[in-house]
């Protein structure tokens, strides 16, 4: 342990991959409660496999993967959203076209750039230890723009997921707040295919929030709890990581996993002794 | 009589079939309308299609409203079925407080003049001391008071309620549509109902809906027409309903 602390102040990566960490898990905690409350966590995970289609184009037109990944997120977020509400389809069908679609293009595409197997997987797999400052950069200004929404428009996004149709009655337009729900976890995808990779985005989009769920009555106390737990189970994860040589993605969701499985363990006893 | 809603000629279906047909209806102030008829008759329709919910395939609705609040600050409305997400944490305060949201809302605070409105509706239905419990913690008829809570913490003109004592005792019940009675001394109401049964000693018209519309004012008709109207003739009905 002491070990990993003198590390942190002696090697660069280490310190972008702790404040990557953390700026991932403001972005995520707040996405995540609204993704939990309002059932969408699919949503999350459709966008997340389509933003490969944006990282291979990236590749291919050597441009910075992020912004690929960013452009696409964004699109399958307002698709998802057009065939939502115009269209008054169930997303089901377009999220998993788009799921596969998206993997199918980042496929393609990066088999024809040269060299690319090597970060492709990065970007399949996440890895917050090779996180460098521009990146950093692109986080913060994506965490700003997340924490302005969640805050100007708190309670229209609650009440539109509590009770969609008096949220319509009362005149809050209901269908921009949910296409602003989708830009934010489209967001907070992109944010994370760096922390835990496109595969596992969705475990660290929805368990911290619905532990967090367990505990709080009202969504301000979930997102607190789930932002505090993120950077809990990100910072562990790279500890254990760094000390056992193992890939911090995954151990991220293995820890997060595990704490879930054991608050959900400790309320079902809960119960039963009540 | 001041009109405050004006319903003209109007025609509702959800897609094919007709639910509504050739609808005439005038709400003047301070009325207390029975909206009446059996289930399926149209009643949360038309309550929906004056909220804005829905929109009439012909005809039209006019609002006329006295205050120069937002147009959506004018209509308290008390679903029938809410629309709410199950088990969503919010608490019973928050859930009141979305009557005075608005789509400038901003901001996840209120402010201490739609705190003294939220903290006084609570009052007036008697919920003050459930302000920091869950809603979905609540039985279904405080639940139905924190849904008319919601509703008047705006100050509306005109309240619809969507058979808003189906889920309270018998006592609430009362203590509801005593709350209501006081209510009208300035606001105008609307309260769908299949049943008259307590309702019929506080209203002053009395609107039957089954496909139509036919309005009367209480005192001018017996109740066996009214029954008539509403359930086209059902024997079963007339004789089970006898409350005017
Ligand atoms: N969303 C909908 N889609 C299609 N048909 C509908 C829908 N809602 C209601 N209907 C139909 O419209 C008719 C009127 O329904 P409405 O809910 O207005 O009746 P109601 O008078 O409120 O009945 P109840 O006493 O059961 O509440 C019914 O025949 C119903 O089947
Ligand atoms: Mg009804």
């Amino acid at each position: 342990m002491s070990d990993f602390i003198t590390n942190i102040f002696e090697q660069q990566f280490l310190q972008n991959a702790i404040i990557a960490g953390l700026l991932s898990s403001i972005a995520c905690g707040m996405t995540g409660t609204f993704v939990v409350v309002k059932r969408i966590s699919y949503v999350g995970g459709g966008i997340a496999h389509a933003v490969m289609g944006g990282i291979g184009a990236a590749f291919y037109w050597n441009i910075n993967p992020l912004y690929g990944a960013l452009i696409f997120a964004v699109i399958s977020g307002l698709l998802i959203g057009l065939v939502r509400l115009k269209l008054k389809e169930n997303e089901d069908t377009i999220i998993s076209a788009l799921w596969s679609i998206g993997m199918a293009i980042g496929i393609i595409l990066a088999y024809l750039t040269p060299g690319y197997n090597v970060d492709l997987i990065t970007f399949l797999f996440g890895n917050i230890l090779l996180v460098d400052s521009q990146s950093i950069l692109i986080l913060l200004v994506v965490d700003v723009v997340i924490i302005s929404f969640t805050f100007i428009f708190f309670r229209q996004i609650i009440y539109t997921s509590f009770d969609k149709e008096y949220a319509f009655v009362r005149g809050i337009k209901v269908d921009i707040i949910y296409y602003l729900m989708l830009i934010m976890v489209a967001l907070t995808v992109v944010i994370l295919v760096q922390t835990v990779g496109l595969i596992l985005v969705i475990s660290l989009l929805t368990l911290p929030s619905a532990i967090a769920r367990i505990f709080s009555n009202s969504v301000l106390k979930m997102i607190i709890v789930s932002v505090l737990l993120v950077s809990v189970f990100i910072i562990s994860g790279i500890y254990f990581s760094f000390s056992f040589n193992i890939p911090a993605g995954a151990t991220i969701i293995l820890v997060a996993g595990m704490v879930y499985f054991l608050t959900l363990l400790a309320s079902y006893f809960r119960i039963l002794s009540k | 009589m001041k009109q405050l809603i004006k319903i003209d000629n109007l025609s509702f279906s959800y897609g094919k079939s007709t639910v509504l047909e050739n609808i005439n209806f005038v709400v003047e102030e301070k009325d207390y309308i029975g909206l009446i008829g059996p289930n399926g008759g149209g009643k949360t329709t038309i309550l929906k299609l004056i909220v804005g919910l829905l929109k009439p395939n012909h005809g039209t609705i006019e609002m006329n409203f006295n205050g120069s609040k937002n147009g959506q600050n004018n209509i308290g409305y008390i679903p029938q079925f809410g629309s709410m997400e199950a088990n969503f944490p919010i608490k019973v305060k928050d859930v009141v407080a979305m009557g005075v949201c608005h789509s400038a809302s901003f901001m996840p605070w209120f402010n201490k003049k739609e705190n003294i409105k939220i903290e006084k509706s609570m009052e007036d239905v008697s919920i003050s001391d459930l302000s920091e419990v869950s809603f979905n913690e609540l039985s279904g008829g405080q639940k139905q008071r924190v849904l008319i809570a919601r509703a008047l913490v705006s100050d509306p003109e005109i309240l619809l309620l969507d058979e808003p004592t189906s889920s309270v005792d018998s006592s609430s019940e009362l203590d509801i549509y005593e709350l209501l009675k006081n209510l009208n001394n300035e606001k105008t109401i609307i309260l769908a109902s299949h049943d008259l049964g307590f309702i019929s000693s506080y209203i002053n018209k009395v609107a039957c809906v089954n496909k139509n519309l036919v309005a009367h004012k209480i005192g001018d008709v017996s109740s066996e027409t009214i029954i008539k109207d509403a359930y086209k003739n059902s024997v079963n009905m007339i004789n089970h309903k006898c409350g005017l």
